[in-house]
């Protein structure tokens, strides 16, 4: 499969010397669902905001379905790359919800016809529609991220970044979130999800890339990135609820690389099984 | 210094309803409530639900900061709120945020730990030793002269805590203090939050979504939505409830093991609010095995 | 970064002699330095000026702030220069450009000290002792407390925009005005919606009381602010002394030579 992003040795600070991120390497590839953990500090944002040209290295290259950044702007990696940031009231403007959809549609200049089709599609996907003609600053706070990721999913791009999508939402909310992240993935999109919770990477994601401190850690699969205590140390992370159950119970046999409840339920039951035969 | 308290309830909250100015439907409707002193109380439910309003009637900040509808009354040691303005309030009950941003605004440790004490105009000698003792207790000192900026965000809201406890208050409300927070250091939030609680006797209200963390030292979990209370007790026996399922809310993973566990016949003593607790509840199973196990 | 200019206006905390001073001490230091700056109009006292500043900055560890800031003003006392020199008053032209530059630089010099060892807080003590009301330097302190939130506030707006193919650069002037729309509303009902949160934060602190404020820190002028202001009066004194006595005055008041068309 082809490579939606390629990082290459990336150098980067604000503040001249003050490095925040120190030599990143990373490949994510068409079509893959990756989470982007770490410390509060860590880089993630930063790092993020180099794969729609926000920000360009200061060493090192960001390229993006094979083009470097250095030589783009953001407009026209914006088409290609969507990135939803942490709190919705940082881009909330219009007087509806329709036009805050049309807002990009329009500076990317799509005729009329096809704005309109595509804030319906939008408006549609995220269980908007009666909000329509709503003004987005009187919606509630998760009404207002509703508003925030159909904004960038109106216009359709083909690698789709969300900064920390599930704070302060409830858990339904998360469900919601967790099944329009599958489906974006299932249609074929590259989707990088930035996160502090443990428990909606273990039960959504395949890979995750740990951060500490402006370095890459851990880049892998869930289930040996998260059951490794090492990398959970470094990086501020805590284990999923079930794999910390597993690592008291070590002792005992069981495993301490499960991550869901049914692999521990399954551990758990068959401990009290061979218990039986002795 | 202290005000002479006139009940055996902490908090009680009766009949209360409140409606925003400019809102049509009551953000709180009919909401009862009896907390007694030294309880971990867990607030949680869907967004929106009215945990944040509630947390304002208990300080003041509703009916005083906000304007609104307000019916029925809530007396915090026998005090209404309705006679006590907020700042009155504040040696009664601390309150802590989600934004560290927004509550945090001198440039030192300790010039924000001071600032409540000196906004109550109390004697210099008192504030100092208050600043010494938040220090001490929320292990500051290393900082003390640190601008609230340069910390971490973990390390800022305990900055935020220690402020809002040099008050000595009885009462300490957070609502959802560790959202923005990396996993351990929300962890070593809700631990301080419990040392406050058991070392201190302070009572707690906790707002939270993420019940992995919050509900290990609850010792009870009040679920509210659409403005009411739907269900309030012990938090076992709540995060198994009915309720509690058809509401939605995040039921932590061992809570989910010890149900499906049950399922395939084996019962766990204790319905377990920790990883720690499931650990002990299959070690202590194992144990004593052949005797519980007909499966 | 246009951000960085400020750099060297903001509290830096260092903890060297300088911090310890009373505010008021700073501020005396501030408006004394200041006036004299004002006072003189020729490049040596100017010079020794600058030189004591630049004493003051580097003793204090605060010479990379410091250097930000001159260095982001580096700019506009070119234009200072040329434009003094270009069409400057009438007489010695080369001198007036030289040292007008040369006071800019020194009065940006003396302020940027002050605000990089003096904390909003101390500030706004120091202007509560002289008898400005608390509700005015408490509203200072906080204006001084929050730009650097709105300041990064505006700037994640940007991005947020710029990332939904928002181009500032682009079309005429009104199309340009109108692009500001998506920066500034946003802008406002954060910054609303912040203050609210801000104020109900201050409540819940106990702000507001009708008691008297007391305070953590109490100002006795200690040994070293009164050196420091002997120090300060003496050497402002010996300044304006010299440029009026012989010999020194000749050197004090030294021209720069006439440019020869
Ligand atoms: N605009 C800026 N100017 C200067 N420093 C910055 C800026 N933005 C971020 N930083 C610094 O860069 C570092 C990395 O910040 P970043 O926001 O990328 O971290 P993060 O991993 O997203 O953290 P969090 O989990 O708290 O969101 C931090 O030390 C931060 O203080
Ligand atoms: N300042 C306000 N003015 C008007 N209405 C408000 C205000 N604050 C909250 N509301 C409304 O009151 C209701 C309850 O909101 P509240 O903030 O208490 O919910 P919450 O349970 O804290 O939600 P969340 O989990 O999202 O923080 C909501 O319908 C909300 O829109
Ligand atoms: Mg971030
Ligand atoms: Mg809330």
């Amino acid at each position: 499969m082809a490579v939606a992003i390629e990082v290459n040795d990336l150098y980067f600070y604000y503040e001249r010397g003050k490095y925040v991120l120190k030599g990143i390497n990373l490949t994510v590839r068409d079509g893959e669902m990756v989470a982007i953990m770490g410390n509060n500090g860590a880089g993630k944002t930063t790092l993020i905001k180099h794969f729609n040209g926000l920000l360009k290295p200061i060493r090192g290259s960001v390229k993006v379905k094979g083009r470097d950044t250095k030589g783009l702007s953001v407009a026209e990696l914006a088409r290609t790359v969507g990135l939803v940031f942490q709190n919705p009231d940082h881009q909330l403007f219009a007087e509806t919800v329709e036009e805050e959809l049309a807002f990009a549609l329009r500076n990317f200049g799509y005729p009329e016809d096809i704005v309109k089709r595509r804030v319906e599609w939008a408006l549609t996907l995220m269980d908007l529609r009666k909000y329509r003609h709503r003004s987005p600053l009187s919606l509630s706070g998760g009404e207002r991220k509703r508003v925030a990721i159909a904004s960038v999913l109106c216009y359709d791009p083909e690698i789709i970044i969300f900064d920390e999508p599930t704070i302060g939402q409830d858990y339904y909310q998360k469900q919601k979130i967790a099944q329009l992240l599958r489906m974006l993935s299932r249609q074929g999109k590259t989707v990088i999800v930035v996160t502090h919770d443990v428990e909606f990477v273990a039960e959504n994601f395949e890979r995750v890339i740990v951060m500490a401190d402006g370095k890459i850690v851990a880049d892998g699969n869930v289930r040996e990135v998260l059951t490794d205590p090492e990398v959970i140390s470094k990086s501020n992370l805590l284990p999923p609820q079930v794999t910390h159950c597993a690592w008291l119970l070590k002792d005992v046999g069981i495993s301490p690389k499960l991550i869901k409840v049914s692999e521990l339920v399954k551990e758990i039951t068959r401990l009290f099984h061979e218990h039986k035969g002795i | 210094m202290r005000t002479v308290l006139k009940s055996n309830y902490a908090i009680e909250v009766i009949n209360l309803s409140f409606k925003y100015e400019g809102t049509e439907e009551y953000a709180l409707n009919n909401v009862n409530l009896r907390i007694k002193e030294g309880e971990y109380v867990v607030i949680t439910g869907p967004s929106g639900s009215g945990k944040s309003t509630l947390c304002r009637t208990l300080n003041g900040l509703i009916p005083h900061f906000y304007r609104g509808h307000m019916e029925g009354d809530i007396r915090i040691f026998g005090i209404s709120t309705r006679a006590k303005r907020t700042h009155e309030l504040a040696r009664l009950v601390g309150m802590v945020f989600q934004e560290s941003e927004n509550q945090l605004f001198l440039s030192s440790v300790e010039r924000e730990i001071a600032f409540g004490l000196e906004n109550l105009g109390l004697p210099r000698d008192y504030i100092r030793k208050r600043v010494k003792w938040a220090l001490r207790n929320f292990k500051l000192e290393g900082l003390k002269d640190k601008a609230p900026y340069e910390l971490s965000g973990g390390q800022q809201q305990k900055v935020a805590i220690a402020s809002v406890m040099a008050m000595s208050p009885r009462i300490l409300v957070l609502d959802e203090p560790t959202s923005n927070l990396d996993p351990l250091s929300a962890f070593e939030i809700i631990a301080l939050i419990h040392q406050v609680n058991k070392a201190m006797g302070v009572t707690v209200i906790l707002v939270e979504h993420r019940l992995e963390l919050a509900l290990k030292y609850a010792t009870r979990l009040i679920l509210m939505k659409e403005g009411r209370v739907i269900t309030d007790g012990d938090p076992r026996e709540v995060i198994t409830s009915k309720e509690a399922r058809s509401l939605g809310i995040g039921i932590p993973k061992v809570v989910e093991v010890y149900k499906r566990l049950k399922e395939e016949g084996i019962e766990l003593p204790r319905i377990p609010l920790s990883s720690e607790e499931l650990a002990l509840g299959v070690r202590g199973c194992l144990a004593t095995y052949g005797s519980s196990y007909r499966g | 970064m246009s951000i960085r200019v400020f750099e060297g206006f903001k509290f830096k905390p260092k903890g060297t002699y300088f911090y310890k001073l009373d505010p008021r001490v700073k501020m005396s230091f501030l408006i004394v330095y200041s006036i004299l700056t004002l006072y003189f109009s020729t490049v040596v006292p100017l010079s020794i000026l600058f030189l004591f500043s630049v004493v003051i900055v580097v003793s204090n560890r605060v010479a990379k702030e410091w250097g930000r800031t001159l260095r982001a003003v580096a700019l506009l006392s070119l234009v200072i220069f040329s434009f003094n020199l270009l069409f400057g008053a009438k007489g010695n032209k080369l001198n007036y450009a030289s040292s007008m530059t040369l006071r800019f630089l020194t009065l940006t010099s003396f302020f940027s000290i002050f605000f990089l060892t003096t904390t909003p807080e101390e500030l706004s003590e120091a202007l509560l002792l002289i008898g400005i009301p608390y509700e005015y330097t408490f509203m200072f302190m906080m204006a001084m407390r929050f730009i650097p939130t709105l300041a990064r506030d505006f700037q994640t707006i940007i991005d947020a925009q710029r990332s939904r193919g928002l181009e500032l650069e682009k079309g005429n002037f009104v199309q340009r005005a109108r692009k500001l729309l998506p920066l500034l509303i946003p802008l406002i009902v954060l910054e609303i919606r912040r203050s609210v949160l801000i104020a109900e934060a201050l409540e819940a602190r106990g702000f507001g009381t009708s008691a008297k404020r007391s305070t953590l820190k109490e100002y006795r002028l200690s040994k070293v602010d009164l050196y420091l202001l002997f120090l300060t009066i003496t050497f402002a004194t010996s300044l304006i002394l010299s440029s009026k006595l012989p010999p020194y005055s000749e050197i004090m008041n030294y021209r720069l030579p006439e440019l020869v068309p």
